[in-house]
């Protein structure tokens, strides 16, 4: 695609529409300094089969600190750790396996869950991404995260990767996908739900029963939560996405395929999109089933939800690296399908 | 039924029923008397004009295991009946209720103290273990348990206070309420297919079950409208809580109804036309899946051709915990 002066003037038109607002404040975890320092040093070690510049790109996107913003009330570094390592190789994974095909992420898949639920518990000594998710179910062990709450992460983390397998499709044959599969595609893709699982790690939402977890009213919260963290991201990657071939599985570009408007009008039908689900959020919050006596801890948890949520969207609008032209790291394993 | 509101739902999915259909009655007729005889006359009067019997017979008509057809049909029966029966039960109530209708679908043996509904609950485990694996019953567990818990205990407090909830999260509740999630488990064996755990867990086959049990519920709303609007304390109705959230009339909260009837209609079409590749799966997934709209057909006909549920006087007092059985 060219880069004529009126591609620039397009796209920074776009970069001036209006993009989310959350009533929520946002906070950091304060060892996120001590966390990036392990994650420079994970990608030195384990991302060794990445391209110099590729590492040096993912160094400056401070991955963890989504991480940090999204849960920032856990109690050690201990804590924060397996949702960093998640987050992060979550991340560098969707780039590095960007192109290959979908029975190739459907094997890498099969691999990572049973890394993660100890079905394999031999220490991968290959790619350092298979690794790392090794690591991760070790880091949790420690960490003493209660095994209901563990099985409840990485089964959401197995959702994610059932996403990133069912994009491919997508992304293969350069086409948008109709709304209701981008819907169930990007829930899972966005990266929300493990975020949703692991705030329950924080303050004292670790003694919610199953029948609260688990309960529909807050598993719909959950899915607004990882579909707002969805479509935030879609608002601020446009640009990027509008000048790669293939990067189909936005809301805006969805919208502009599905009702056939120019682009301007795609963005706002998908604000508003946005916006009515966090109406939802909101209502739901505030008429909560009766919990009984986890009452007041149900609705902190779901406050927690939105800063969480608030959380990530910070590290969108402070990082101005990752969707900046030429600052995201492009696809490097050559797909042998 | 007189169509008061109109136009009524409208599928794209086949329309079906059993060639069974008399064994279907019959059994159900059988059971009346014998299982379920511990209810009250008048309440095993509506029941016998209800004709529940069809009900399996529309929803599940291709069951190709003639020996399914007897459990399928008693499922139906029970499932309904257990709904009304326990309606005004404590939460309590409920808790024990889910306890033991899990511990016998897990194969528990029936004791002094179960009744008829619960007998029911152990024959249909006993007559489907020799088609279904374990992970099957596991998994059907799961979702009678959110029924009961969510669904049946979901409603009570806006029934009981008469308050109506804010659209968005009624969706939620009746989306349980209706029962129908537990029983779509129910379309593996009329498929005799019964899904790997990778499709089972698939977050798209979950969305279209969702999709399923919502129209379910809906359809319901629609059916059961003049009913309610007859007893003035129906607070669980997707056109009263419509009504109530914007403030409209009942017409215009009818066609609002519809239009969110419509739009699932055509999520779950669009979802069904692009599903994900299940490799050597495929075709019976496919089916799997064309059978979920046949089950919303079925039961759309049922209300339309069969029933007197909704008639005047066609519906059962919620018998557990009411004194005034006659």
């Amino acid at each position: 695609m060219s880069n004529s002066i009126s591609d620039e003037q397009f796209y920074a038109e776009l970069q001036r529409l209006p993009k989310p607002r959350y009533p929520f404040p946002d906070f950091m975890h304060p060892d996120f300094q001590q966390q990036r320092e392990e994650y420079y040093d994970w990608i030195d070690r384990e991302y060794i089969l990445h391209s110099k510049a590729a590492r040096e790109k993912h160094k400056l996107h401070n991955l963890t600190d989504i991480a940090a913003r999204g849960c920032p009330f856990l109690r050690t570094l201990e804590e924060l750790r397996p949702l960093a390592n998640y987050t992060a190789n979550g991340a560098m994974m969707d780039d590095y396996w960007d192109r290959c095909s979908r029975n190739e992420m459907n094997e890498v898949r099969k691999r990572i869950v049973a890394l993660l639920n100890g079905e394999d518990t031999t220490e991968p000594t290959d790619n350092g991404i298979f690794h790392q998710f090794w690591v991760l179910r070790q880091d949790a062990i420690k960490c003493c995260m209660p095994e209901r709450l563990y099985k409840k992460y990485i089964d959401s983390i197995h959702n994610v990767l059932i996403g990133y397998t069912e994009e491919k499709v997508y992304y293969r044959a350069n086409i948008p996908p109709p709304l209701p599969v981008y819907l169930i595609i990007r829930e899972l893709t966005s990266g929300g739900l493990p975020f949703c699982k692991y705030v329950s790690m924080q303050k004292d939402y670790r003694q919610l029963p199953d029948d609260v977890l688990a309960h529909p009213h807050i598993l719909r919260i959950h899915t607004i939560c990882a579909l707002m963290i969805g479509m935030h991201n879609d608002f601020i990657s446009l640009p990027k996405e509008l000048r790669r071939e293939g990067d189909t599985m936005n809301l805006v570009i969805v919208m502009q395929h599905a009702h056939k408007v120019p682009i301007e009008e795609a963005y706002t039908m998908a604000l508003e999109f946005h916006d009515n689900h966090l109406k939802e959020f909101m209502l739901l919050h505030e008429h909560l089933p009766a919990f009984g006596e986890c009452q007041d801890t149900v609705y902190n948890y779901v406050q927690d939800l939105g800063i969480m949520v608030a959380g990530v969207y910070a590290w969108h609008t402070n990082d101005t690296s990752r969707y900046v032209n030429g600052g995201y790291v492009d696809g490097e394993y050559v797909s042998q399908d | 039924m007189p169509a008061r509101f109109t136009p009524l739902p409208d599928y794209p999915f086949i329309d079906a029923i059993t060639e069974h259909e008399a064994q279907f009655r019959q059994e159900a007729n059988l059971w009346y008397d014998t299982d379920y005889a511990f209810m009250s006359k008048s309440t095993l009067k509506r029941y016998k004009r209800m004709d529940l019997g069809r009900v399996a017979a529309r929803m599940l008509p291709h069951t190709s295991r003639k020996e399914c057809n007897t459990p399928l049909n008693r499922f139906t029966i029970w499932i309904t009946i257990m709904d009304d029966y326990y309606e005004l039960a404590t939460k309590k109530n409920l808790e024990a209720l889910r306890v033991r209708v899990a511990d016998l679908l897990m194969g528990e043996k029936l004791t002094a103290d179960d009744n008829g509904i619960l007998h029911q609950v152990a024959k249909t485990r006993i007559e489907l273990a020799p088609h279904v694996p374990d992970r099957w019953f596991e998994r059907l567990v799961a979702d009678m348990n959110s029924y009961i818990i969510y669904g049946m205990g979901g409603e009570s407090p806006y029934k009981i206070s008469r308050r109506i909830p804010p659209l968005a999260e009624f969706m939620i509740i009746r989306e349980w309420s209706i029962g129908v999630h537990p029983y779509l488990h129910l379309v593996e064996v009329e498929n005799d297919f019964i899904l790997p755990e990778y499709v089972a867990r698939h977050p798209t086959i979950h969305r279209l079950q969702d999709l399923i049990s919502r129209l379910s519920g809906w359809q319901n709303d629609f059916y059961s409208l003049e009913k309610e609007l007859a007893i003035d304390h129906e607070m669980m109705n997707l056109i009263t809580v419509i009504r109530h959230e914007y403030d409209i009339s009942l017409d215009e909260a009818y066609a609002e109804a519809l239009r969110i009837h419509d739009a699932d209609v055509a999520e779950f079409v669009a979802i069904h036309a692009a599903l994900p590749d299940f490799g050597i799966y495929q075709q019976e997934v496919y089916k799997y899946v064309s059978y979920l709209g046949v089950l919303i057909q079925g039961l759309q006909k049922w209300y339309q051709l069969d029933t007197h549920r909704y008639d005047p006087d066609g519906f059962p007092k919620p018998e557990f915990g009411s004194s005034q059985i006659d």
